[in-house]
């Protein structure tokens, strides 16, 4: 891997951290859910030395163009992500539900206090 | 003498309601009437209101099973004895609220479900059909019962069951049919049907409209798969 290729893939992955990193110290970013953004970008500046491994890991796996291991990694990792997410759009899901349930109900106690 | 609720899950459905609340104060005077708005834009809150219906009013859109389980939880809140759920589109004839009544009595079921197939002439569409008959079928298989109807929302249920299916994600929130069928009979519930007469919708536009019907088997086949592989 060139030098050049080298600095834009620490530098990304070092963009990355840091908006995240910023984004969190304004608190327009949950700190349980930047944990994972965090091991992306660290991940990814990983991925500026992959070169010394990704040979012999793409002939482990029978992989005949090696850059293709990165690749089908990156996707692994945003496919698990994504998988994160569902999950907790599930979890609010449910508990919108919930909360629109009992607000709806308060709201039929109030009316009725009311109109006594 | 029972305390009976008649929960009707609505979304939208002011040139229809009026009908149905006013439909079933003719034949079941006894019973009290709550309509759980989902979210509607439109007047049907206020028509409830005004022919005597208490209303639930969801900030939004939930989903048909949100919408009854509010109203399972209302009625358990409110010490209803027995609950049963009517469409807000007038296809369920409250005639025939009796005949659950009296279904219920004959074989002290926990559900009763309202088929339209054992005696009336209702005229379904050949995909409803065959889904229906598949769903049967499989009903049939796990259960070793005959359901014919069992996307029907024209249902009794007790308070056991209120109380089993009020609590937390036990009720589906979308489709509530095939699925919980079989989830009552693996929690020991007995589950009967009984002939009622369905109408066509009054206005609007069915739920199971367009592509939906391949999503909503396609959920099913999930759900039922979930219900079986459950452990809890």
């Amino acid at each position: 891997m060139s030098l050049g290729a080298r600095i834009f893939i620490i530098v990304t992955g070092l963009l990355i951290f840091f908006i995240i990193f910023e984004l969190v110290r304004r608190r327009r970013f949950r700190e349980d859910l930047s944990i994972l953004w965090f091991v992306v970008s660290l991940i990814i500046i990983g991925g500026a030395f992959a070169d010394t491994f990704i040979n012999s890991l793409a002939r482990f796996l029978g992989v005949g163009y090696p850059p293709i291991v990165i690749i089908i990694f990156l996707i692994l990792i945003l496919i698990v992500s994504l998988m994160y997410f569902s999950m907790l759009i599930s979890e609010l899901k449910s508990r919108i539900k919930e909360l629109t349930q009992k607000l709806a109900f308060i709201e039929y106690e109030l009316d009725n206090k009311r109109e006594k | 003498m029972s305390k009976i609720l008649i929960i009707i899950p609505a979304f939208n459905e002011e040139k229809s309601i009026g009908t149905v609340i006013e439909k079933i104060h003719r034949t079941s005077p006894e019973a009290d009437v709550l309509v759980v708005s989902d979210g509607s834009c439109d007047n049907t809150v206020e028509i409830s209101k005004g022919l005597g219906a208490h209303v639930i009013n969801h900030a939004f859109n939930l989903g048909y099973g949100g919408a009854l389980q509010s109203g399972f939880r209302f009625a358990l809140k409110k010490h209803y004895d027995i609950v049963i759920t009517m469409d807000a589109d007038g296809q369920h004839d409250p005639a025939y609220i009796e005949n659950l009544l009296t279904a219920r009595a004959q074989h002290n079921a926990n559900v009763v479900i309202g088929t339209r197939f054992l005696e009336s002439d209702y005229k379904a569409g050949i995909f409803k059909r065959v889904g229906i008959s598949l769903f049967s079928a499989i009903i049939h298989i796990y259960t070793g019962k005959r359901i014919t109807d069992p996307t029907s929302g024209f249902q009794l249920m007790d308070s056991a069951v209120l109380t089993y299916l009020s609590h937390g994600d036990n009720f589906p929130l979308d489709y509530p049919d095939a699925n919980m069928i079989m989830l009552l009979h693996k929690k020991k519930f007995i589950v009967v049907e009984t002939p009622v007469k369905m109408f066509d919708r009054l206005d609007g536009v069915s739920m199971h409209s367009g592509i939906k019907p391949l999503i909503y088997m396609i959920r099913m086949f999930l759900a039922i798969i979930m219900v079986v592989l459950r452990r809890d």
